[in-house]
């Protein structure tokens, strides 16, 4: 089998293009049986010659997200040539609040940067809206691949599911923990997070309250430089702020978490998937997230706690209060499942979702 | 011939079925479906009518009588049937009339005479095939008999197997029965004898027209789908094909001169004038092709700003091009008379396809859901396939259709517009494709199961191709269309549709029945094949030696 992954240059979708694409190419390629490539949206829509030998020669083409005008219009091209495809949905697009990121490319057709293909001039926007296209686009599908189950009922009436979590690639999660004597490091990304989020959640107030009554609390905020923390009402000297790191320098960053946080909010976070819970399990950090859907599998390797202010904060002082023997507890079995969910001892499950599609009649 | 008309959309299908099979010569098949019309219709004047022209191109003058005397009885005024009874009665002689005509051994017998297949066998035969065997069972010694009558058996073996089929019949075994016709027939085709006539030497093939030909387009980068296949079906016939956006003096300085100049919608590019003019100065004949009819293109047709009349420059360059042309050349028989109408010289040259593009016989996946499609938006290599417009005249049958059919699909292609007319359907009930390139839209065609092509009664839809029909007709797929010209002439693969009740009637019997959706897909799958790229490139040769002709002039 070979599989080409089409993905989006967008820097806002870098991580997912990671998880849902790069991580899986590397799965699939080291297993020796099976190929697999990964073609940025530009030169598939382009029809450059490095796409046209990638695409020819693939069984499978999986797109992630970016179903839309020029990528239909290509997609429609290979598969009068036969080839199968698959549409990567990892993001409820269609439930997007306004003050995301991607809001205004999905509903209102403004183009994103590293939009490929919507050779459209200044000021106008991409008709019909994205979001109109990807519905309709997605009955061309064969199959339609998704990161929740949430997402798996949003979806099911245009195409078939594949249901294909989030996996990690351990080896990019293989660095050393940080300790901080005397301080404990309550870490957040703000990554696919706004200021509403964590306002409604309760979170904000929790964390304030929180490093009021615990002094050697310190907030680790990292992605300063997408949303500012100005706003929390926590000292300066128990504020540690980080600009986003990339993608390779993120897993250092993460070791340097003591606690963990995963607050969701809205719809979209409904149909989210488990990836920042998994991530604080692999590197043995004891987390404290949103009771949702999204990671209630995992609750028993975490704390859920219900969005609000006192909740969370009940949550952050138990750990706080009891740190060594959560970090014991997060060292043993939700290690062990973070592990599991290795993309590497996964990707038999994942390509024979992909034979099913293949090789259906 | 006056028909019945009837109002069963069952048997008015089985009868277009039935002409469709007598148009291609299957003549088993045609039988079968007449035969079958007049077991279940017994009164039904066509069947009684075609039965009878059958019995008696058969020279069973007889049985032909007979049925005419039928089909007199229910409409005893038909002039057509009295002459056809005239004519049967005049020819009468010898032979016993069918007791029923319709009966699977008669219509057996009348295919048999059909097909050429003289292999009847005597009276005194069968007798003395009987005896022979009756010797040969109740012999002491069999294979001595065998041995002995070897010849007599050898020239008795169709009356020994007729003896054997009527056995299987009468034994309740017509599996065995029709197996033993089988070899029946084929021992009586090599029975026949060797040709009476000799065939005459075939006559030595005339040179053709191989020469050089100069496509003229207003963007040669980019020629049209009818152009392109102009040049594949020109250069699979020898020709040396050269497309080009200009033609001018220094051609002729440097001898370049085409034999033959075809300019494709000269009018879009006024200045492609220029280049007929020096065409015809070097007196190179010159084609003006057209590919739709510009002079009643609607201001609402997608291609109007580009291409019709509207500019006075293109309106001058039009007229002065017509007027250059030693002939013009048109996809539409419709748009072929309009034009002669006027004074020009035309020539009907149909659209087509071309089977380099693999796309066209690819077979689509099998799918649990009837597709019903439309296919909009622009392109001349679509034949001015439909717009919003047309689709309106026929959206509430069509909605009909999927609310009562569950398993059916709406597919629109190529325009957005026209498929939000469908909101009220639920999305799993309809689908959009976008509209791809030509290369590519064999595919396309292969998502559908039914074709619809309705058209609004107006002066551009009369004069318009009937490709949409030849495409669906490639891929074998069934279509329900307005009766326009062309696609009334076009006929194979389809039904046309001139009220709503009809388009329900046939959109419905289309469903419902996967046969008589198969049989008129594989009919215009026939129908098409004479409209591949190869086959209409030998009407361009025609035309391109007779107008190479020395007495050739029409300016």
């Amino acid at each position: 089998m070979i599989v080409t992954y089409i993905h989006s240059n967008s820097p806002s979708v870098q991580k997912c293009v990671q998880t849902r694409c790069r991580n899986l190419v590397s799965a699939i390629r080291r297993t020796g049986w099976h190929k697999a490539h990964l073609l940025d949206l530009g030169n598939f829509v382009s029809n450059t010659s490095k796409a046209q030998e990638i695409c020819a020669e693939s069984d499978l083409l999986v797109v992630h997200r970016f179903l839309y005008g020029p990528v239909i219009r290509m997609l429609q091209s290979w598969k009068a040539r036969d080839k199968k495809v698959i549409i990567d949905i990892d993001e409820a697009v269609d439930r997007l609040p306004p003050e995301s990121e991607s809001y205004r490319f999905w509903n209102e057709g403004v183009p994103m940067q590293e939009c490929p293909g919507a050779t459209i001039d200044e000021g106008q926007t991409i008709d019909p809206a994205p979001i109109e296209q990807l519905r309709l686009g997605l009955r061309l599908a064969d199959a339609v691949s998704v990161s929740s189950t949430r997402l798996a009922d949003d979806w099911a009436a245009y195409s078939n599911i594949l249901h294909i979590p989030d996996y990690l690639n351990l080896d990019q999660y293989l660095t050393v923990k940080q300790f901080h004597p005397g301080e404990i490091w309550i870490g957040l990304s703000t990554e696919g997070l706004s200021a509403a989020v964590l306002e409604e959640s309760g979170l904000a107030r929790a964390l304030e309250a929180v490093c009021r009554q615990r002094k050697q609390v310190r907030l680790y905020w990292v992605g300063a430089d997408r949303l500012s923390a100005d706003g929390l009402d926590i000292s300066v000297r128990q504020k540690i702020l980080l600009p986003a790191p990339g993608l390779e320098t993120w897993p250092r960053v993460l070791a340097a978490f003591d606690i963990g946080l995963a607050p969701a909010l809205g719809e979209t976070a409904l149909r989210a998937g488990w990836q920042r819970a998994l991530e604080y399990m692999v590197m043995k950090v004891p987390w404290i997230g949103s009771d949702l859907p999204s990671y209630r599998e995992l609750s028993r390797f975490g704390w859920l706690v219900h969005n609000s202010a006192e909740a969370w904060e009940r949550g952050l002082l138990e750990v706080v209060d009891h740190l060594d023997a959560y970090q014991a507890e997060a060292a043993g079995e939700p290690f062990l499942f973070a592990l599991g969910q290795d993309v590497h001892e996964n990707v038999a499950k994942i390509l024979a979702g992909y034979a099913s599609i293949l090789y259906r009649s | 011939m006056q028909s019945t008309i009837s109002t069963n959309p069952e048997l008015k299908v089985r009868k277009i079925m039935g002409r469709t099979y007598l148009n291609q010569s299957k003549l088993e098949e045609a039988l079968e479906v007449y035969a079958g019309i007049l077991r279940d219709f017994p009164d039904d004047l066509d069947a009684l009518i075609v039965l009878g022209n059958l019995y008696l191109a058969a020279g069973d003058s007889r049985t032909a009588c007979s049925v005419y005397r039928r089909a007199l009885e229910i409409d005893p005024q038909n002039v057509a049937v009295s002459r056809q009874l005239e004519l049967a009665e005049s020819e009468e002689g010898g032979g016993l009339a069918e007791k029923v005509p319709t009966d699977p051994a008669a219509i057996r017998r009348l295919l048999q005479r059909l097909t050429g297949k003289t292999g009847s066998i005597s009276d005194a035969d069968l007798h003395q095939a009987a005896e022979l065997l009756e010797l040969i069972l109740h012999s002491p010694n069999p294979a001595e008999q065998v041995a002995i009558h070897l010849e007599e058996i050898d020239d008795l073996l169709p009356a020994l197997l007729e003896l054997n089929i009527r056995q299987a019949e009468a034994d309740g075994r017509p599996d065995l029965a029709d197996g033993l016709r089988a070899l029946q027939d084929n021992i009586h085709l090599q029975m026949q004898p060797a040709a009476a006539a000799a065939i005459p030497p075939a006559a030595a093939p005339r040179e053709r027209f191989h020469g050089s030909v100069l496509l003229l387009l207003p963007d040669p980068a980019h020629p049209s789908e009818r152009i392109r296949l102009l040049q594949e079906g020109l250069a699979g016939a020898g020709c040396a094909v050269t497309l080009s956006g200009e033609f001018t003096i220094q051609a002729v300085r440097d001898g370049e001169l085409p034999h033959v100049a075809v300019a494709s919608n000269p009018h879009i590019q006024p200045r492609m004038l220029e280049s007929l003019a020096a065409l015809t100065a070097a007196n190179v004949p010159v084609l003006v092709d057209l590919d739709t009819d510009f002079e009643h293109m609607p201001v609402t047709h997608p291609d109007y700003s580009t291409a019709g009349l509207g500019s006075p420059a293109r309106a001058r360059a039009y007229t002065a091009a017509l007027l250059l042309a030693n002939a013009v050349t048109v996809n539409s028989a419709m748009l072929a008379e309009s034009l002669r109408q006027a004074g020009h010289n035309v020539y009907f040259m149909p659209d087509g396809w071309s089977n380099q593009n693999l796309l066209w016989t690819r077979t689509p996946q099998a799918r649990s859901s009837i597709h019903i499609g439309w296919i909009g938006g622009s392109g001349a290599w679509l034949g001015g396939a439909g717009q919003i417009e047309d689709l309106m005249l026929v959206r509430r049958t069509v909605l009909r259709i999927l609310r009562e059919f569950p398993h059916t699909q709406l597919v629109v292609i190529g325009d957005l517009q026209a498929y939000r007319l469908f909101d009220s359907l639920a999305e799993t009930r309809r689908m959009y494709l976008p509209m791809v390139p030509a290369e590519e839209f064999p595919y396309l065609l292969g998502q559908l199961d039914i074709l619809i092509v309705p058209l609004r009664n107006q002066p551009y839809a009369s004069s318009l191709s009937d490709l949409p029909l030849v495409q669906a007709g490639v891929k074998g797929i069934p279509w329900v269309a307005s009766p326009i010209t062309a696609f009334k002439n076009w006929q194979a693969g389809g039904l046309v549709a001139d009220t709503p009740e009809e388009w329900h009637l046939y959109l419905r019997q289309l469903v419902l029945d996967a046969e008589t959706r198969a049989g008129l897909g594989q009919a215009g799958q026939q129908a098409a094949l004479k409209r591949e790229a190869s086959n209409l490139s030998q009407g361009w040769v025609d035309l391109f030696e007779q107008l190479l002709q020395p007495s050739f002039s029409i300016r």
